[in-house]
């Protein structure tokens, strides 16, 4: 199995079109290939990363694996949530934006504007969690990783580990059970 | 509950709005051929007529209210059967698979450009001609008013031929204008390439009191070339994905046919195309159910062409801008791909440039340059409208289930059942789209990313009509041919062994770059640009006479 990486920061056209070829070129060869995206406060434009996650989701040999830090705009929310299923990691302190403008409290689907409903939409058919979705469209702040990990936008976060730090020696024993007989 | 039954109408007047719906007057004009092309059917059988087939289009040149165009054929003439009415948009020919005619209304498609039609047919082994016409007056009538046409029957006259003559008159004068018979035979060269390659067919062109001129099917044999030739009999599609299985399909009854040719030095600018029975239907590259990422390596590649013959596997839509989704279809364009490499492997080998680095260091400093060169061209389209075009894309997502609202659960409801949590993994197994302003261009043919390489080496390609050719487009590399006298012109005199970049020359060397990289982006107008640039480059020979 081949695993490529690429770090993304601005999710332009130009970028976009590295990651295409990229994933023609992983298309061509044979066996299970992995595309690894390192996103880092990735800015860009939702049509450059559906065009990506296009090619990623047409193809039978290539998954994409995403690695997160930083702010993440929307394009790169989408892009991170259609990665492969396990897949999809963040750091401790990254945080992913659904959208930048809030809604007033009480908004429904149907309030929202074309963006982002296209935004709510694909989001909710990649993870499956179209409440909480809304919820935080519509509340338009961003959110943090153990959030993003309940939308299911990723699967894991990566805690930072401060090497000074001392293990914890200190474990509890467990109860002896004293079975009835 | 009470019902009621809701009648449907279909508006007289209909089908005079639905032949709007052909925007080019040589489509039209196409249709009346191909009808005449389907009469001669009968005595067409392995490549070769039993009769000759003279097929005619003559235009009259005269005023505005006497211009006409005549179609007319010796062919087998129109079967007319007075006991049965005509039905539109029924095709006795769809059955037919030697026919082109499916759709039922060809016929009509003249409303587009003119307002009236006269027919005149006398059927193969028949005494008795028939005559009739069909003007927009014969559908504006009031809507329990049946549409109807008087045809009149006489006796042909002695020894006539069988054979159809349409007759297009009352014409919009805007239609007028824009025929030119030059282009109608480039259409008719192109569209119906393989029936001209028949033997025993002649379709010519009579321009008012200009002498005919026959068209002439494009010569592959002409041009020195590699040629690549395939008969598909079994198509593969996916069967599962998840097993990794792949399903056979036969089609040796109706095998599809590749053939493609590629020169070494020629630029045919005529890519390779789809047929069905025998006429063109669209571009491979243009084709958006043909998810290829070797558009320019193939498909668009100025010096390969040829055609894929995908009678019989294939069905085009109306327009004949794509196909039917089927799953022959599907399996087609899945199949077709797999015989790009093979197809770039033979052709590959056959190109000629210039690979040296003996100019390495001006093409670096050029591309240097080049790299942040972005032209807006984006903000508006070759048509002056806003590019904010739409494109679709499609992705993998979980399945959504829709609650109803208004649902009551009960214990006994089986609705209920839904609730209960599925242990299985779920999967992101359904096919969603999301469409987007902007995406017209693919990210894989990026305009912006064209690099220049100028070929010292090779003479110059040329045209299909021999003419040298200042540059040219390969993938994503202008090459600018040194050796072109035009180049040659502009090269500094004060060193024999290297290139001397002149004013002169930068701009030359400016000009076939945005000419290139303009007509990558509007293929429609690329000639129009190297026109404009030859036309530059003669001017500014005259300036240089003047100072």
């Amino acid at each position: 199995m081949i695993k490529k990486e690429i770090e993304v920061e601005d999710l332009s056209k130009e970028k976009s079109t590295e990651i295409v070829e990229e994933i023609n070129n992983l298309n061509s060869q044979k066996g299970q290939q992995t595309l690894n995206l390192k996103l880092h406060s990735t800015i860009g434009d939702l049509e450059n990363a559906m065009a990506i996650i296009e090619l990623i989701h047409g193809s039978e040999n290539v998954d994409l694996a995403i690695n997160v830090s930083g702010e993440i705009n929307e394009a790169g929310t989408i892009l991170t949530a259609a990665g492969k299923p396990g897949e999809r990691v963040a750091s401790q302190f990254a945080s992913f934006t659904l959208n930048e403008s809030p809604y007033p409290e009480g908004s429904k689907e149907k309030d929202l504007n074309i963006s982002d409903k296209n935004i709510f939409e694909t989001l909710t058919q990649l993870t499956g969690k179209k409440k909480l979705i809304l919820e935080c469209i519509i509340n338009g702040k961003a959110i943090d990783t153990n959030q993003a990990r309940k939308l299911k936008i990723i699967d894991r976060v990566e805690k930072f580990k401060s090497k000074y730090r001392k293990r914890n020696s200190r474990t509890k024993k467990a109860e002896p059970v004293i079975k009835a007989t | 509950m009470d019902k009621f039954t809701k009648e449907i109408q279909y508006d007289n007047a209909a089908i005079i709005q639905q032949a709007s719906h052909y925007i080019d007057p040589y489509r039209i004009l196409a249709e009346y051929i191909d009808n005449s092309i389907d009469a001669a059917e009968i005595y067409y059988d392995k490549n070769s007529y039993s009769r000759n087939i003279e097929i005619s289009v003559i235009k009259t040149h005269s005023t505005h209210d006497g211009f006409k165009i005549i179609i007319q054929d010796n062919c087998s003439g129109m079967e007319i059967n007075s006991s049965e009415p005509f039905t539109i948009f029924r095709s006795v020919k769809r059955q037919d698979q030697k026919t082109n005619g499916m759709f039922g209304f060809g016929m009509f498609s003249f409303f587009a450009i003119c307002n009236k039609i006269q027919v005149s047919t006398i059927r193969e082994n028949s005494d008795t001609k028939y005559s009739f016409e069909i003007t927009t007056d014969t559908f504006n009538k009031p809507d329990n008013e049946k549409p109807t046409f008087e045809i009149s029957e006489s006796s042909a006259p002695e020894n006539s031929q069988s054979g159809t003559i349409f007759t297009l008159s009352d014409f919009n004068p805007d239609t007028i204008e824009s025929i030119n018979f030059e282009e109608l035979r480039t259409e008719i060269e192109k569209h119906f390439e393989l029936i001209l390659n028949r033997e025993g067919i002649s379709l010519t062109l009579k321009d008012g009191k200009n002498s005919a001129v026959k068209c002439i099917p494009f010569e592959y044999s002409k041009y020195s070339s590699e040629t690549y030739v395939k008969v598909i009999s079994a198509l593969e599609k996916t069967h599962s994905k998840k097993k990794k299985t792949i399903k056979e399909i036969d089609i040796s009854d109706n095998p599809v046919k590749i053939f493609l040719i590629a020169s070494a030095d020629t630029e045919f600018n005529r890519y390779p195309f789809f047929v069905y029975k025998g006429r063109r239907v669209t571009e491979i590259s243009k084709i958006e159910q043909f998810r290829t990422v070797k558009k320019f390596q193939i498909w668009s590649r100025s010096n390969i062409t040829g055609y894929i013959d995908i009678t019989g596997v294939l069905e085009p839509t109306p327009n004949r801008k794509e196909f039917k989704n089927t799953e022959l279809s599907k399996a087609f364009f899945q199949t077709l791909l797999t015989y790009e490499d093979d197809i770039i492997k033979q052709f590959d080998s056959h190109s000629k440039f210039d690979t040296s680095e003996t100019l390495k260091d001006l093409e670096t400093k050029i591309n240097h340059a080049l790299k942040d060169f972005n032209y807006d061209s984006t903000s508006k389209s070759s048509t002056g409208e806003d590019r904010d075009e739409m494109r679709t894309y499609k992705y993998k997502g979980y399945k959504i289930r829709q609650r109803n609202s208004n649902q009551i659960l009960t214990p006994g409801n089986k609705t209920q059942k839904t609730l209960v949590r599925n242990k299985k993994e779920r999967l992101r197994n359904t096919i969603y789209e999301i469409t987007l302003p902007g995406g017209k261009e693919d990210l894989h043919q990026n305009k912006n990313s064209l690099t220049l390489k100028i070929d010292s080496l090779n003479d110059p390609h040329k045209d299909i009509s021999k003419k040298p050719l200042r540059s040219i487009i390969r993938e994503n590399t202008v090459y600018i041919f040194a050796k072109h006298p035009e180049f040659q012109s502009r090269v500094g005199k004060t060193s024999k062994s290297s290139i001397v970049i002149t004013d002169r020359l930068e701009n030359y060397i400016a000009m076939e770059y945005i000419t290139q990289y303009l007509g990558r982006i509007n293929p429609e107008f690329r000639d129009s640009y190297m026109e404009f640039v030859k036309a530059v480059l003669s001017v500014e020979e005259k300036f240089k006479e003047l100072l």
